[in-house]
């Protein structure tokens, strides 16, 4: 596992193409994505979602 | 002139004595040339960058700072996974995989620091279960968290 922390300001190639239009803004193993803080038991669930290769639209929070 | 107000300096360097335990490295990726970065590749960033790693370095006898160019160390860039620059890996008594991309100014300061402790502690304050829950996964697990200084 690991964790990127990405200054998106200084890095606008990427802020466009995670779409990053608010901040923070999450995106795990490129599927998996939400803005702003969560609760540790739903951050979990967006990682087991990710690490399952489910693809599908994230659950809104 | 410091980039931290001496009370600032006072509680972090505080914090780091009661709350540190392993060294940590801070490694610090920006494509340099005898030092100096190259203006047109966010060569500013990395100058403030190096600059706040510098000081935070200073802060505690247990951190060390040190300073690749990507242009004359690629191999030590890849041996860390850097994928932009600037970059910053920091590293414990083992790689927990954190790396910062930009510069650790703002409210990210502040995680810079939560983060050297953490990586220095090799602990954080995750609960059991999601421990547990985590320790099941298999697959690689890439999280990058877009932020600003603001």
């Amino acid at each position: 596992m690991r964790a990127d922390i990405v200054e998106a300001g200084e890095f606008p190639e990427l802020a466009e193409r995670y779409n990053v239009y608010a901040v923070p803004k999450v995106v795990i193993n490129d599927t998996v994505e939400f803005v702003g803080a969560q609760l540790e038991p739903q951050f979990l669930r967006y990682v087991l979602q990710a690490s399952s290769g489910d693809t599908s639209p994230s659950p809104s929070p | 002139m410091p980039f931290l107000q001496e009370k600032d300096a006072a509680y972090i360097r505080t914090r780091f004595e009661r709350e540190m335990q392993h060294d940590v490295s801070l490694e610090f990726f920006a494509p340099t040339t005898s030092g100096l970065a190259l203006p047109d590749v966010g060569g500013e960033y990395a100058e403030y960058t190096q600059k706040i790693l510098a000081e935070v370095a200073t802060l505690s006898p247990k951190i060390n700072l040190t300073l690749h160019s990507t242009l004359s160390e690629p191999e030590a860039a890849k041996a860390r996974g850097i994928a932009h620059t600037p970059a910053t890996a920091v590293i414990g008594a083992q790689d927990y995989g954190v790396r910062f991309y930009g510069m650790p100014a703002g409210y990210e300061f502040a995680t810079l620091i939560e983060v050297i402790i953490a990586v220095s502690r090799g602990s954080t304050t995750v609960t059991e279960q999601t421990r547990a829950a985590l320790s099941q996964v298999s697959r690689d697990v890439h999280v990058q968290v877009f932020v600003t200084p603001t």
